[in-house]
């Protein structure tokens, strides 16, 4: 059999169309999103779809902002659940992180191996379980219920992404700030954590978003509507007389704009982030 | 200022790895001292330790008196230069060197004063707002260098400072630390993988190797009298060569047969060689400088001369370094000017058996004693 042997030049044209191929199988669910979302609820279910809307109208977004369910409001829920959660989670991930790394243990492995169990655990696992926690502390329909709970996800992974990057520090930097009149603490303080800024942007990026996305825990914890976040107010374009389908992607559309706002500003710490830790130096 | 002193100091990590073993020292107030062995040999383990980063498994460290074996790296009055610089990179210049002054709340004027003190001393005026990410390798080395300074610590201790800079700078840098030495008259405990380095800086000289002190001393008697093959064959470049030889007595007069070779030992070694050894199979040591291929040499010496196969010849400039064959062991000679020989060759050399040294074939000892 004749092998076929590629050229440098075509090598990179092959890759490049099955990377643009991969692009467009994942970004057009949000291209359709967006667009459905400037279309009549008419031309959305047209027998011909139309890839560019015919005549745009901005209505589904003018309608979230006024009337009863108003976007704004569970915006903020979202956010101050989102931002609630993401503190939470740097505050107790930085010095786990920071500890899993200079500290040698001989239990470090097996806490490593205990926050990947927890990772895998489906959420439905652990809704009921939480459900009664919660509603003894006598926090359940607050916004510390979901934020703890996303907490619970993003923590286990940020304290592994933080670990590998704090591995990739130079420990000479803390002999050298301990040397200079710092305790260990303040070594962190001062010196280890300033330094480490593009992956703490990145984890807390991450744990904001996580929480941002999450829908289960927000919907079984929170019971007034009012107090609910964005993901779960999806369902109010779901009426007993149909769905307004062009609201729902207008919705979505403001969903994730947040996110992809995130991505776009801080995609270059993320990137550092991911990959900083993965090759020591 | 401060005397250092260390006393049977060992170091075992989990797992039974011994890095330091039995290691006793005295740095004595105002000294360079240098740490100098191959790397694993457990000298950094041994300024790490001095510098508190370290826990010592058991043994005692004084500085100026004081036990410090429980006293933290802070509280030791000490300053470190590491190999990589170490420099806080979100600080200025500026910053990086006042940080420990300010940690140690000094007033604001008193730290400027010191840090453009320090700053004029190494040239890094200009340098001062910048970040260390805008400095070449060897401003870096300077900042570091700052760093400690301002301190004005009792001990400086270095950690193979140089090992990152390019050949020219090293060289340069190694004049410029000796100067600050004289400046600051302060004690210098230097690590080292580099024996020119230990020979060019270092009032005394410790080699190490696997964890042991193999000796310590001054450039000149460390270089002179080796206490056994390992010292002899670390220290200088190109190294020492060694030849397998045995003892004869004749009517008095000590020989050393090699092969077919029978070169006379000098009275004056003789007399400090032990009479034991006088039948014995030993090895002799002889450095590359001290083989001569000049012709007024080699007829003045007859007896002292053998005839060597060239193997490789290396061109320095002013001298050369030319590999031989003899007796079926590898031997390199200094020679100053151009050879005219060509490899494959054989080339009359003669050894300057003043200079000879003898070891023991097993225990690899020095058997002259002075």
């Amino acid at each position: 059999m004749k092998t076929l042997v590629l050229r440098t030049k075509e090598k990179n044209y092959m890759l490049s169309f099955i990377a643009i191929v991969i692009g467009v199988i994942f970004l057009f669910p949000l291209y359709w999103i967006v667009v459905s979302s400037l279309k009549t609820n008419v031309e959305i279910f047209a027998s011909i779809p139309t890839l560019i809307p015919h005549n745009i109208t901005f209505s589904a977004y003018t309608d979230q902002l006024t009337g009863p369910n108003n976007i704004l409001n569970s915006f903020g829920n979202s956010l101050l659940i989102a931002t609630l959660s993401m503190v939470l989670s740097i505050i107790l991930a930085v010095p786990a992180a920071y500890g899993l790394a200079r500290f040698p243990m001989r239990t470090t492995k097996i806490f490593i191996m205990i926050f990947l169990v927890t990772q895998m655990l489906p959420v439905t696992l652990i809704l009921t379980p939480m459900f009664l926690i919660y509603k003894n502390l006598g926090i359940l329909d607050t916004y510390l219920a979901p934020a703890l709970s996303d907490a619970t996800i993003s923590i286990p992974f940020v304290i592994l992404i933080l670990r590998t990057y704090f591995l990739s520090l130079p420990k000479e930097l803390e002999d050298s700030a301990k040397i200079d009149g710092c305790s260990t603490f303040m070594a962190f303080i001062k010196i280890m954590l300033p330094i480490s800024y593009p992956g703490l942007v990145m984890a807390a990026a991450f744990s904001f978003l996580f929480a941002w996305g999450d829908l289960a825990y927000a919907l079984t914890f929170i019971s007034t509507p009012e107090s609910r976040p964005m993901t779960a107010g999806i369902y109010n374009f779901m009426g007993k007389y149909g769905t307004e389908w062009n609201k729902i992607m207008a919705y979505g559309t403001l969903l994730v704009l947040p996110v992809v706002a995130i991505f776009v500003v801080l995609q270059k710490y993320i990137v550092a982030g991911l990959t900083n830790g993965a090759v020591k130096e | 200022m401060a005397s250092v002193v260390l006393k049977n100091i060992n170091k075992v990590y989990s797992g039974g790895n011994t890095v330091v073993k039995d290691c006793s020292i005295e740095i004595a107030d105002k000294e360079f001292l240098v740490l100098v062995g191959p790397s694993g040999c457990g000298k950094s383990t041994t300024l790490r330790m001095i510098a508190g980063l370290e826990e010592i498994t058991s043994g005692e460290i004084y500085i100026d008196d004081k036990l410090v074996n429980d006293v933290q790296p802070k509280d030791r009055d000490i300053a470190m230069v590491f190999q990589n610089y170490a420099l806080y990179p979100h600080m200025t210049v500026y910053e990086n060197m006042a940080f420990a002054l300010k940690i140690r709340k000094m007033p604001k004027n008193e730290i400027d004063d010191r840090v453009r003190a320090a700053a004029t001393i190494l040239g890094i005026e200009d340098l001062l707002e910048r970040k260390p990410k805008a400095l070449s390798g060897g401003q870096r080395q300077r900042v570091a260098l700052g760093r400690a300074m301002v301190r004005q610590p009792k001990v400086f201790l270095m950690d193979e400072p140089l090992s990152n800079l390019d050949a020219k700078l090293r060289v340069h840098m190694r004049t410029e630390l000796t100067k600050l030495h004289k400046k600051m008259q302060t004690t210098f405990i230097y690590v080292t993988h580099d024996q020119t380095e230990a020979l060019t800086m270092g009032s005394r000289i410790v080699v190490m190797k696997e964890g042991v002190v193999h000796q310590v001393g001054s450039p000149q008697i460390i270089y002179d009298q080796p206490v056994n093959m390992f010292v002899a064959s670390f220290i200088g470049s190109p190294q020492m060569n060694f030849i397998n030889g045995q003892f004869i007595l004749e009517n008095d007069q000590l020989y050393v047969c090699i092969g077919n070779y029978k070169l006379p030992v000098p009275h004056g070694i003789k007399k400090k060689i032990d009479a034991a050894y006088f039948t014995k199979a030993v090895v002799m040591g002889i450095r590359p400088e001290n083989i001569y291929d000049q012709l007024v040499v080699l007829e003045s010496f007859p007896e002292h001369c053998v005839e060597a196969k060239i193997d490789v010849i290396e061109h320095m400039g002013s001298e050369c370094y030319c590999y031989m064959l003899f007796n079926g062991q590898q031997l390199i000679g200094k020679f100053n000017g151009q050879i005219n020989d060509k490899i494959g060759d054989s080339m009359k050399i003669g050894f300057n058996m003043n200079k000879v040294h003898f070891f023991d074939q097993e225990t690899q000892e020095r058997i002259i004693v002075e």
